[in-house]
């Protein structure tokens, strides 16, 4: 019978992350995996572009486009702007009728500290979109799920997702969520840091593109790192006039890492409060580092030297959120139905 | 003869040089923008070339205009004037069978401006008129793909004004203006002579003396034996009132020029000053493409090279660099944000 309802009904797994957007539909894998950024016409508010097309304007656009990022903080800020951005999204799906989407069984997978009104906003947005049953879940969980660990058995396992937007923190057990926190620390707070780095000691001012190139370029957090020095592009903020900067794989570490103290601090925080079952379960299987961020050079080292745990980045950090859908879709959440068995 | 009744028009109104394009016949005009007008009648004696000789010549019954001066609209009226004998020039007398027009315009003219210069389309009869930066047309005409995500700027050096543009996904990003270019530089060439000289010379007089002798920086313009170049300025002595002769030389042009380059100097800074960052760094490596009559003086690319410390092109159609980007642009259907067609 379970089987039947399924062919009906479609599955949409959405991980509507800060800094990428993630969609994944039942039967076909993932649609979409770009950055979460659209570009509209000011004149007729047409959509110019989308995901990777739209993120290389950032900065860029003179005043007849504006581009805009739906979400900051992990969380929508421009619902106008994420509504057109799923409605792209699933547009890009063939034979998808209005009724089919009424059909939809839809999961939105969104950090684990926020309010209840931040989660009825994502909820409203599906809702916008004609889809009627929508839940939310945490990304942790999902990205547990999506990197392939068998969560519901009684087991504790630790997750750091270290995302665009924010950081998760949490520990799960038997199928779902023992305690889980949030920082707003994470990718676009790096960015930032950097940008002020750079205007601080060079006296010039770059774009957030550059500063993310400067962070996936030189990022590294080993202790003996090879410096690296690369040669960006900025404006001279004394003289005006576009300008070189050199920026070296020594200074973005060092800019890196008091965000990443944070992070541990936030991770021995989590672990303090942890049931002491749970933390011999870590203690021995350690933790699972996950999203964008856990792809800098020499996070695992990192936070096995500070916290004393075996650590392990996820053979797939920036897509096991949405692959974790695939699972919710199929027992909506629920801790004694184990999707894995499916 | 039967003309189609599609063709695309475009038109490069600049303050010194007045472009006509016509789709699939070329660029069928190239003069300047002087006109010649019979004071009593109303009626066009001349325009471009012959005009402009007429200019600073004439006796009372005749009337030289500029239409556009320093790069804004000083008389609607005249232009219509202009376009029309142009068009007819052109063998284009049948207005309706142009069925689109696209004019280029200065940076910084108003919108009152646009509006009369769109309203001047419609009197002519013909419903499709468009206008558009000549930054963004110049840019286009001197090869450069605006339409990619990446910052471009452009100086266009005209006869009124000198413009200043960044350019990014098809559009300019912003854009500055400033009236000195090509005949501010005559005009100090002119006091010049007269405060140092105490002669007085007429516009054509020097502008001959500025396209023969300017330069910017470097050594100065040698004749084949590698003797310095001068140049011969007739004119009316101030004091005597006499017709006279005297000899520029080079150094005194340099000397004018640099002066008259100085708020240039400061607009460019100001214009990078105001680029998004993420737009500046881009510079670095697209650099400055200059065009515009007055981009051909020797040490002008040196010169902002100096100042912005990034690289300088020189467009390689300086003077058809506008015209030829309406051509691209009427070719183009709709607006284009991200790629070519």
């Amino acid at each position: 019978m379970i089987a039947a309802t399924v062919q009906d009904k479609l599955g949409l797994g959405i991980d509507l992350g800060t800094a990428n957007l993630l969609v994944f539909l039942e039967r076909k894998g993932i649609i979409f995996d770009e950055p979460a950024v659209i570009a509209f016409d000011r004149e007729s508010g047409k959509i110019v572009a989308a995901g990777e097309d739209a993120h290389r304007m950032l900065g860029k656009v003179h005043d007849k486009i504006s581009v805009v990022k739906p979400l900051r903080n992990g969380v929508i800020s421009d619902m106008r702007a994420a509504k057109a951005l799923l409605n792209y999204v699933l547009g890009k799906i063939e034979n998808l009728t209005e009724k089919d989407l009424s059909k939809t069984t839809c999961v939105i997978c969104c950090p684990s500290e926020v309010t209840k009104i931040e989660r009825d906003v994502m909820i409203d947005l599906a809702m916008k979109m004609k889809i009627t049953d929508v839940f939310i879940e945490e990304e942790i969980k999902s990205g547990a799920l999506g990197s392939g660990v068998d969560i519901f058995k009684s087991k504790g396992v630790m997750v750091v997702d270290i995302g665009g937007g924010t950081t998760d923190v949490g520990v799960i057990s038997f199928g779902d969520i023992v305690l889980s926190r949030t920082i707003r620390r994470a990718g676009s707070f790096m960015d930032d840091e950097i940008t002020k780095y750079v205007k601080k000691t060079q006296n010039v001012e770059i774009g957030e593109l550059t500063s993310e190139k400067m962070k996936i370029e030189l990022g590294d957090l080993q202790v003996e790192a090879k410096n690296v020095i690369n040669r960006y592009a900025g404006r001279d903020m004394v003289k005006g006039i576009p300008k070189w900067v050199m920026l070296s794989t020594h200074e973005v570490q060092a800019v890196l890492t008091p965000v990443f103290d944070e992070i541990i601090k936030l991770v021995t925080g989590v672990l303090k409060d942890t049931p002491p079952e749970l933390s011999a379960d870590i203690y021995k299987h350690g933790i699972l580092l996950t999203g964008g961020c856990s792809m800098i050079r020499g996070v695992e080292q990192y936070f096995q030297d500070r916290i004393q745990v075996p650590v392990k980045v996820v053979h797939n950090p920036l897509t096991c959120v949405v692959e974790g859908t695939k699972y919710l879709l199929k027992n909506r959440g629920d801790y004694l139905v184990n999707p894995l068995q499916l | 003869m039967k003309e189609k009744a599609n063709l695309s028009v475009g038109v490069d109104l600049g303050t010194s040089n007045l472009l006509i394009y016509v789709e699939g016949q070329g660029t069928l005009f190239n003069e300047p923008s002087i006109i010649a007008i019979d004071k009593a009648t109303g009626n066009v004696v001349s325009v471009g070339y012959e005009a402009a000789k007429l200019d600073g010549k004439t006796h009372s019954k005749v009337e030289v205009a500029r239409p556009l001066q320093g790069g804004v609209i000083s008389d609607i009226q005249l232009i219509k004037e202009i376009l029309l004998f142009t068009l007819d020039k052109i063998f284009l007398s049948n207005l309706q069978s142009i069925n689109k027009l696209l004019i280029g315009i200065p940076s910084d003219i108003t919108n009152t401006e646009k509006e009369a210069i769109i309203e001047l389309g419609h009197e002519l009869g013909i419903k499709n008129t468009e206008i558009e930066e000549e930054i963004k047309a110049g840019a286009l005409g001197s090869g450069v793909d605006i339409f990619e995500a990446l910052g471009h700027m452009v100086i266009d050096i005209g006869g009124g004004t000198t413009d200043f543009g960044i350019l990014s996904l098809g559009e300019v990003v912003l854009s500055k203006s400033i009236k000195i270019a090509g005949d501010f530089f005559d005009q100090q060439i002119i006091d010049y002579v007269k405060t140092v000289h105490r002669l007085e010379i007429g516009n054509q007089t020097a502008e001959r003396i500025k396209v023969e002798l300017s330069s910017l920086t470097g050594p100065y313009p040698v004749d084949e034996d590698d003797k310095p170049l001068v140049a011969e300025a007739m004119g009316r002595d101030l004091v005597s009132g006499l017709p006279r002769q005297i000899i520029i030389k080079a150094e005194e042009v340099r000397e004018v020029l640099l002066s008259c380059f100085d708020p240039i100097k400061s607009i460019l800074l100001a214009t990078l000053e105001e680029t998004p960052p993420e737009l500046a760094g881009d510079l670095v490596d697209s650099g400055i493409l200059l065009t515009g009559g007055c981009s051909q003086i020797p040490g002008v690319k040196e010169y902002i090279a100096e100042i912005a410390q990034i690289p300088v092109y020189l467009s390689e159609v300086p003077i058809t660099a506008v015209i030829d980007g309406c051509k691209k642009m009427l070719k183009m259907t709709n607006r284009h944000f991200y790629s070519e067609i």
